[in-house]
């Protein structure tokens, strides 16, 4: 059984960030099933995780069901992430929920980023600031990127065909041999002490 | 070099009434002051504690590493008394490195166990018992463990919380973050009745097993000095409780913190670790 987590950063309720997340869940369900695997899909939204993020921010720690999401997110086999564009970037709420993740929570993970807002002028920001991002988390991020724009629900399908190509990709890394690394918790690690010592006098670098 | 002659004195100086606790400091700005860089905290650690660890217990000491000019031919003054070295924990917030090292020479670990959730501490001390069992110290509920923690406490719970809360809202770590009862959920910190003080202290044993000791954060948040002693008198109350529950169910084969007179027995006696110089170069003397 694989597992997806779709995180979407909307904020308002119905949300089209929510809207475009939930056709690309949709979507990379389906494609990982049409090739044989089973899978299963959670969406979590990071609104009611807002004041938790905060707090994570000032703690170090995460607390209640945001551990719980952290949880799930180092255990998925793939990542669907949305975000509406703020200010020329990915929204201030979702950059936090990945700044709080251990270094080494998503490496190797498939990831579909995706992106909305009022005007497709802002198309650019999966290619200038969610690429770059998840580059350096170390995931892996499919070549489709899908931007919604206001006009582009409801319109001629343009949008649905972008959806099932980038689901298409993610699926192919999902379902494929080659699974996300195992990723055990950083400090559960024990390098032992002779080790330490060689590293500490300088025959290793880290 | 100047932590092992400094603790040596002290040693001398209080008939071997003397631990020794070493942290790393983990704030960027610490480092720079002594000319050192925070990425090498953990080499600096483990280089500085091995050359530590030998001029206590090596006479003339050859020495060449990364962080320091040689030694060749030193001797580090006084020699520890009755030649046992102070007992010497390691504290650690988050580096398993740290906790590796404790059990690697068979020394103290210490949690700090505030700020954080207690399955972390519950973790690194784990993690410390099976290295310490690992590298031949003895089994893992053997090892030597300290961990912090934090109360505050009126005869009423709530007039603690009540008296805590605006110390609290302001503190350095916890302040204008999660609400108090949030910490105190989700975290060590007790405020409340000396009951509940206690009885959450004697808690603490059922996640990092039976341990040897336990230091308390008491002056903290801004609290003012008068607040803190009647804390301190507080605690002055409730430790017999305190003892007998730490007494009770503790197996007799857990071993309690070594004393200098433990470490003294251990080696098979006091020894006059004075080293006589050889005869002077000027006068062709020795004071041997």
């Amino acid at each position: 059984m694989k597992r997806l987590v779709v995180i979407t950063a909307g904020l308002s309720v119905p949300s089209s960030t929510r809207l475009l997340a939930d056709l690309l869940g949709d979507a990379a369900a389906r494609a990982v099933e049409a090739r044989g695997v089973a899978v299963e899909v959670e969406t979590v939204e990071l609104r009611p995780l807002a004041h938790a993020l905060a707090d994570h921010l000032l703690t170090g720690f995460p607390t209640g069901e945001l551990a719980a999401v952290i949880d799930r997110v180092r255990r998925a086999d793939g990542l669907v992430v949305v975000t509406p564009v703020f200010a020329a970037s990915y929204s201030g709420l979702f950059k936090t929920f990945f700044d709080v993740l251990e270094e080494n929570t998503l490496d190797g993970t498939p990831v579909l980023v995706a992106a909305t807002a009022g005007t497709a002028r802002h198309s650019l920001v999966l290619d200038h600031a969610l690429r770059p991002l998840f580059s350096h988390l170390h995931a892996v991020v499919v070549p489709t990127g899908v931007f919604a724009a206001t006009d582009d629900f409801g319109s001629d399908g343009a949008l649905q065909k972008r959806v099932e190509r980038a689901a298409g990709e993610l699926a192919a890394l999902v379902a494929g041999e080659v699974g996300a690394p195992l990723r055990p918790a950083p400090s559960a690690a024990v390098t032992p002490f002779e080790q330490l010592l060689r590293e500490a006098g300088g025959d290793a670098v880290r | 070099m100047l932590i092992a002659e400094n603790y040596a004195k002290l040693q001398h100086l209080t008939d071997g009434r003397v631990d020794l606790m070493m942290g790393r400091g983990n704030t960027g700005p610490v480092y720079p002051w002594f000319g050192k860089d925070i990425r090498q905290g953990i080499n600096l650690a483990i280089e500085n504690y091995a050359l530590l660890h030998r001029l206590w217990r090596e006479d003339v000491v050859d020495w060449e590493g990364r962080f320091r000019t040689p030694l060749q031919g030193f001797t580090s003054t006084p020699r520890p008394l009755d030649g046992a070295p102070p007992f010497v924990w390691h504290g650690s917030i988050r580096s398993p490195e740290i906790a590796e090292q404790a059990a690697y020479y068979g020394d103290g670990f210490f949690h700090n166990h505030i700020f954080w959730p207690a399955s972390h501490s519950a973790q690194m001390v784990r993690l410390y018992r099976e290295r310490y069992e690992h590298y031949g110290h003895g089994p893992a509920d053997t090892a030597i463990v300290g961990l912090g923690g934090q109360f505050f406490m009126r005869k009423n719970s709530q007039d603690a919380i009540n008296e805590f809360r605006p110390y609290f809202d302001n503190a350095p770590v916890y302040g204008h973050g999660p609400s108090l009862e949030d910490f105190m959920e989700g975290t060590p910190l007790t405020v409340g009745s000396p009951q509940q003080v206690l009885e959450r202290t004697l808690s603490f044993r059922d996640y990092v097993g039976h341990y040897q000791r336990q230091l308390f954060l008491v002056d903290h948040a801004g609290l003012p000095l008068k607040t803190v002693l009647e804390q301190l008198d507080l605690l002055g109350e409730l430790l017999p409780e305190l003892r007998k529950g730490f007494a009770e169910g503790r197996p007799a084969h857990v071993p309690d913190a070594p004393t200098h007179a433990t470490l003294v027995a251990a080696a098979g006696g006091a020894k006059d670790s004075t080293v006589y110089a050889e005869a002077d170069a000027v006068t062709g003397r020795s004071d041997r």
